[in-house]
């Protein structure tokens, strides 16, 4: 069983203590396909890259290792069909620093992890704005329409769940704030005797055993007697949720407002800010009022389900809950996240090549919550468009987003170097068809990538396995890479661009004019990499 | 938020959604051909199927016909599946196979307008629009509204024709005052023939101003092509691809290439997978002469027919602009239109995102929500048969002229056609005729319980247009004799016969004749038993032992006893249960017309099947010289209780004496009162009749046998001839007025009453039989029962009788129970002392 992380190889043996492995890029085992592994723990989880390949005598499969969330969880332990066991240890951890969750017992862990998780909630807010929100269906067009520059204002924040929350729950907020739903309960209590309005048999049976010859004697020196007495109390269910919706919502707006500081003149910024205050205010208010958290599993009352209202708060409440528990998935699964990322802005480039007809696309869907760090449907082949407009320089370009299958015409030996994608070139007028390997290259420790480093290592791995299929005597397609390293904020200085050999190493980032400025730069590299094998 | 508003016009060439919300109008247009695709994995329930629709659908890889990726590949239940070949089977109600799997087309339509954009929720108005030519009938528009309701989804469906019309409101309102009155044609060029309506325009004014509203007053026409535009494209694929069929399915069904080029004169290159490797497909250079869908003859006619002496006319339909050269008559029929004065108004563009149909589909949405005037529809007639005065006709349920605004129910309305239960009533047999429908349909019904009095009955209908079947429903004054009955269209058998032919075949209910009295079985009778009667089934497993004797014993005449007074005695599920069950109908172990129970859980067929053991052995027995008259008789009697189940030899036995010259073996008491419960065929009823003709002094038996079989046998009546019913009569009647001043509570006065009701089952055969109006013996029998009735000294309860036999003397009789043999049990253990 081979391990590689960070660059570094190593192989892993049974029962022989635990190997420490570079946590920050992605940890990928190389398992035989028999050997079944599965974690010990729990929570924690092993994935599939890519399809079967034959690696000696044995079928292999690549695998992807989780990255533990908690401080605990910096080693993950593995075990195969025999029942042995295998032990990594990340080095150079991060745990998620679970701000968006409002759980404030997570300590905070540095300016590294915030930003990755602020990367990784703007990824998934990208490729959720794939859904139409007037027709409800997510669709290609929607998604590049979303991260054009046009809808992708460089002055404005990203439009999250709680700039919409901020937008639409302001007024509804402050409505039941002013008058939350109280229920008037009946309870009983000693009151003065010319105060008593109700009483009943438990007050009659308690006033009789008092001693003396008529009630005022038996009211005794404080004169007053049990009664029933009627109390409007506010600790219900609803406001209980109404409580803690303004308490996510309060940590959360203020997260929001700390990531996009840089941008407090723009009315998104100031509405959020706005709501994230109003929320403070609001849970104090009920705070005081005595109205407390609940407790979980939280089962919905008739005023959740049918009052106007409290109703909206509900649905709210359940889509911010979701969205918190999916991006503490998502730190999990953050490679493969970042994976889908480039799969889909991959594909968004190339069908924005200005001469791209759009020969077949697959339709996908987004799951109402990540599968382990994946949150569409798409699988295998995810496009196919015709490039160029001249006669002679016309070619197919298919793109194999998620290779979970062999393809038809794509060498199985290609699933050894374990690229997170494959484009496929098919020139219509003369000319070997091209293989194009995206490579999709994440950190999550505190290092970040060397780009150029990558490169090379990519540019090896593919000339080495050129070469033995060369030796094997295997004709051989004509094979270029391309690595897209994440890019969690701008940093001044840094390399964005990389090439070594054939394989060329870029940036990407999920943000604003980040993003669109990647999205070219990918662009641009299809533009040319489809472009010069016939062209004059 | 404001209302959103969804507009669909799924016609299975190109689909088109019109929204409308806060942001304005704005079309979704697919792509051609309107295909859907069936992702591999699908939930288990019908309601959660999610499909993919519009535009992405014909981009999508499934079933392109491709060499690879796997998924493209063709097969022949491909998940890529052309909508028009959905509404087709939902119109015939066919279930699709798709990889092996069968979905119901309507749940298949029912996702894809969901893909479409029809949502759930109470802000959402969403509106399809349907074919108006007849084809989406009540049980299709029922189809796609259960599929579509299972999905939570709340949807309106719109008439092609008037969503038309309404899609041009921008412009008719202009004009609203100027072409109030105006009828207007619309014709929808769709893939297999045009359908065309014709619509009268009324014009409203309210706060907004004055709009049109389309009032439909007929059923739109269908007049086919000579080749569906699918059939004629797909040839012209085929030509194009020079005879290759993958090349040719790709061009068709893969990206709409052909099908694009065919109608709409499509050109440019597309990529098709020829042998597994990319081919450029160049159409524009290809010249090909495509067959055109025309309207020939009959079709041509009824079109123009259809569209005489209108005003204006819409050419709609997704196919409504396809090119000259493929559609020259839509051009040949605007124009011969214009020349004959009608003003053509509008043509769909489809290449311009101009779907009028779901642009006013929006409109009519609108038009709900601002509480305005939408369209004016009509009801299909619906027909019920009913007796109307003397003889059976169908009723109108749903009159022709009746005129509904969209939207809006018919009903629930009651209509009491004068329809009542009789007493007894097992069954109800209903006919029902749409207009629509070509064949009627008929149900017979069983009822839970036997009416114990006449109920009258209504008949309540609730329709709303295009809104699935109509709801009828038979329903009872007092509701707790019975709980309404669905008259399920559905579900209703359809009847070859013609309208005459099932009147003709409806017994008129008549008030000249009272109704028979047969007493059915019931297995309680046979499982429950008392103190004093052992239940049936534990007497006759008793019988393999008493089979052992070989001859009667005092064991076997006691056996016979009890079996006997098991078989005579009538008894209601009522009494058995002890007030459980609320069914006072009176039941024997055997039928009046000799049916054992059916077999159930607690009764079984080897029971009964002992019961016939068990008279086999009486019958061995009765034939046997050595036994005593009393036994005999005792046999005789016994066996005469199974009715018609009685052995042949044993009824031979009871008529010897009386059908022939031989000696007689029973004496003529029993004879008859047995002979008045076998005789079940008209043959022994003649013969019973006529053995009584030349008696002269009648005793109270052979009154009660004439009684018995006249009250029992539906055709007995056919057996009375004037003379026998006119003797018997007169004794009757003589007997009456000798004695019920004397003794006023003789049983012969009873006896004597019944007679003279049973007798006049004979006018189903001779109507004037002692019609009081035509003969003196009616008159005569009138008078002395008048008489009787206003005796001091008479009976209440032969009182009662006398005035319901006088009812039906005079053909106004209302007490159906007349003939009820209230006193078999009386007169049995009579027999039995």
């Amino acid at each position: 069983m081979a391990l590689q992380a960070g660059g570094a190889r190593c192989r892993l043996s049974p029962d022989e203590g635990a190997i420490s492995v570079e946590a920050g890029p992605p940890v990928i085992l190389a398992a035989p396909t028999e050997a079944a592994l599965r974690t010990t723990a729990k929570r924690r989880g092993i994935e599939p890259e890519g399809p079967e390949f034959d690696f000696g005598r044995s079928t292999f499969r690549y695998f992807i290792l989780d990255v533990g969330t908690k401080p605990t969880e910096s080693s993950i332990e593995l075990r195969d069909a025999d029942w042995k066991t295998y032990r990594l240890e990340y080095k150079g951890f991060i745990a998620w620093p679970g701000y968006a969750a409002g759980i404030s017992t997570h300590a905070p862990t540095g300016l590294r992890s915030r930003l990755l998780d602020d990367f990784l909630f703007s990824c998934i807010e990208r490729i959720r704005s794939a859904i139409d929100a007037d027709l409800d269906v997510t669709n290609w067009d929607t998604l590049d329409d979303a991260w054009s520059t046009a809808h992708l204002d460089p002055e404005d924040p990203p439009r999250e769940l709680i700039v919409k929350h901020a937008e639409e729950l302001i007024a509804t907020l402050e409505t039941m704030l002013a008058a939350p739903r109280r229920i008037l309960s009946r309870t009983r209590r000693k009151v003065e005797i010319d105060r008593v309005q109700q009483i009943d048999v438990a007050c009659i049976r308690w006033l009789i055993r008092q001693p003396g010859r008529n009630v005022y004697e038996q009211a005794g020196p404080s004169q007053s007697i049990l009664a029933i007495v009627r109390e409007e109390k506010f600790d219900t269910l609803e406001n209980r949720v109404l409580r803690d919706f303004l308490r996510r919502s309060a940590d959360v707006a203020r997260s929001y407002c700390g990531r996009y500081r840089g941008k407090q003149s723009r009315p998104r910024w100031k509405s959020v800010n706005h709501y994230a205050q109003r929320c403070v205010q609001g849970e104090k208010l009920l705070c005081e009022i005595g109205i407390g958290l609940p407790q979980d599993p939280i089962v919905p009352n008739y005023a959740l389900l049918q009052n106007k209202n409290y109703n909206k708060i509900w649905t709210s409440y359940l889509a911010l809950r979701r969205r918190l528990d999916a991006q503490d998935e998502c730190w999990r699964w953050q490679h493969r996240l970042w994976g889908e990322f480039v799969r889909l802005a991959m594909q968004v480039s190339i069908r924005r090549y200005a001469s791209t007809r759009i020969v077949a696309e697959a339709p996908f869907r987004i799951y109402e919550e990540q599968r382990r760090g994946q949150w569409t449907t798409l699988k295998g082949q995810s496009g196919a468009y015709l490039y160029g407009t001249s006669t002679t320089d016309q070619k197919v370009v298919s793109v194999i987003g998620d290779i979970v299958a062999p393809h038809a015409r794509v060498p199985q030996w290609v699933a050894a170097l374990c690229p997170t994608s494959v484009i496929l070139l098919d020139h219509l007028f003369g000319g070997e068809p091209e293989l194009i390997l995206v490579w999709a290259m994440h950190s999550c420790s505190n290092q970040t990538l060397d780009l150029q480093a990558v490169a090379d290592s990519a540019n090896r791995a593919t000339t080495a396995a050129l070469h033995q299929q060369v030796l094997l005597g295997e004709a051989v397609p004509k094979i270029s890479g391309l690595v897209v390293a994440s890019r969690p904020s701008i940093e001044v200085g840094r390399r964005e661009r990389a090439l070594s050999g054939g394989v060329v190493a870029l940036t990407l980032g999920p943000d604003g004019s980040d993003l669109n400025s990647c999205l070219a730069a990918l662009t641009d590299f299809f533009g040319k990499s489809v472009r010069p094998v016939c062209s004059p | 938020m404001s209302t959103r508003f969804v507009g669909i016009d799924l016609n299975g060439l190109i689909d088109q959604a019109c929204l409308r919300d806060d942001k304005g109008e704005r079309f979704t247009l697919g792509e051609i051909p309107s295909i859907i695709v069936v992702p591999e994995k699908q939930p288990l329930r019908a309601r959660q199927i999610d499909v993919v629709s519009g535009r992405e659908a014909s981009r999508s890889f499934e079933g392109r016909g491709w060499s690879w990726p796997e998924i493209a590949r063709k097969h022949g239940d491909s998940r890529r599946v052309p909508i028009n070949s959905l509404l087709e089977a939902i119109a015939n109600d066919e279930l699709v196979q798709i990889d092996g799997v069968e979905y119901k087309a309507a749940d298949l339509v029912a996702a894809a307008i969901q893909g479409l954009g029809a949502r759930q929720g109470s802000d959402e108005k969403c509106v399809v629009v349907v074919r108006d030519n007849g084809t989406f009938t009540d049980e299709v528009q029922e189809r796609l509204i259960y599929a579509l309701t299972a999905r939570g989804l709340s949807v309106t469906l719109l008439w092609r024709s008037v969503a038309a019309v309404l899609g041009l409101e921008d412009d008719l309102n202009l004009v609203a005052s100027r072409i109030s009155g105006k009828r207007i044609g619309v014709i929808s060029v769709l893939t297999d023939g045009i359908d065309i309506s014709v619509l009268t325009l009324e014009c409203r004014t309210d706060a907004e101003g004055s709009y049109l509203v389309p009032v439909r007053e007929k059923q739109g026409v269908f007049a086919p092509y000579s080749a569906s535009i699918f059939e004629c494209a797909e040839q012209f694929a085929l030509a194009l691809a020079a005879g290759d069929e993958d090349v040719a399915y790709q061009l068709m069904w893969g990206g709409g290439a052909a099908i694009g080029a065919y109608l709409m004169g499509h050109t440019g290159v597309t990529p098709v997978q020829d042998k597994g490797k990319w081919r450029l497909f160049d159409i524009s250079m290809m010249k090909q002469t495509a067959q055109l869908p025309i309207l020939e003859g009959v079709a041509a006619d009824l079109a123009k027919d259809q569209l005489r002496d209108i005003d204006l006319v819409v050419f709609e339909g997704p196919a409504s602009d396809a090119r000259s050269t493929n559609f020259r008559m839509v051009y040949q029929l605007r124009d011969a239109l214009i020349r004959d004065g009608a003003n053509v108004l509008k043509y769909g563009l489809i290449h311009e995102n101009e779907g009028l149909a779901a642009k006013g589909a929006v409109r009519y949405g609108r038009r709900v929500d601002m509480d305005r005037r939408t369209y004016y529809d009509y009801l299909p007639t619906i027909r019920f048969a009913a007796m109307k005065g003397e003889s059976p006709a169908f009723i109108d349920l749903i009159p022709s002229t009746e005129r509904l605004e969209g939207g809006h129910a018919y009903g629930p309305k009651v209509f009491d056609l004068g329809l009542w239960l009789e007493p007894g009533t097992t069954s109800l047999t209903n006919y029902l005729i749409k207009e629509l429908s070509p064949d009627p349909r008929v149900s017979k019904i069983e009822l839970r319980s036997r009416p114990a009095q006449r109920i009258p009955v209504k008949v309540k209908i609730y329709q709303k247009p295009l809104a699935g079947l109509a709801r009828i429903s038979l329903i009872a004054d007092n509701t707790d004799d019975f709980g309404p009955i669905d008259l399920d269209w559905g579900q209703m058998e359809i009847d070859g016969r013609t309208e005459e032919e099932i009147l003709a075949s409806i017994q008129p209910a008549s008030n000249a004749v009272p109704p028979i009295q047969p007493t059915s079985c019931h297995s309680a009778l046979w499982t429950e038993g008392s103190a004093t009667y052992p239940p049936l089934v534990s007497l006759l497993g008793s019988m393999g032992m008493v089979q052992l004797y070989s001859r009667p014993s005092e064991e076997f005449d006691e056996l016979v006893t009890n079996i006997y007074k098991r078989l005579y005695r009538s008894d209601t599920l009522n009494r058995i249960t002890s007030g459980a069950d609320p069914d006072k109908t009176p039941y024997r172990a055997i039928s009046s017309l000799g049916e054992a129970p059916t077999p159930d859980d607690r009764l079984k067929q080897s029971d009964i099947d002992r019961l016939d053991l068990f008279i086999a052995e009486l019958e061995r027995l009765i034939v046997q010289d050595d036994i005593t008259l009393a036994r005999r008789r005792r046999l005789a009697t016994t066996c005469s209780w199974t009715y018609s189940r009685c052995p042949t030899s044993v009824a031979k036995l009871l008529g010897q004496g009386i059908f022939d010259q031989e000696e007689r073996v029973f004496p003529p008491q029993t004879q008859y009162q047995c002979l008045g419960r076998i005789a079940s065929n008209e043959r022994d009823i003649r013969r019973v009749f006529l053995s009584l003709q030349n008696i002269e002094d009648y005793k109270i038996y052979h009154i009660r046998a004439v009684t018995s079989i006249l009250s029992r046998i539906e055709t007995a009546g056919k057996c009375v001839t004037v003379a026998f019913a006119e003797r018997m009569a007169l004794f009757a009647i003589k007997r009456i007025e000798k004695h019920y001043k004397v003794q006023p509570s003789s049983a012969f006065i009873s006896a004597s009453l019944q007679l003279i009701a049973a007798l006049l089952r004979g006018r189903t055969v001779n109507p004037d039989l002692l019609d009081p109006e035509k003969t003196a013996l009616g008159k005569k029998a009138v008078e002395i029962m008048r008489d009787f009735a206003d005796y001091e000294y008479s009976l209440p309860r032969n009182i009662k009788l006398a005035t319901s036999v006088v009812e039906w003397l005079q053909k106004r009789g209302t007490d159906s129970g007349v003939l009820s043999q209230e006193n078999d049990d009386e007169e049995a253990s009579q027999e039995d002392e």
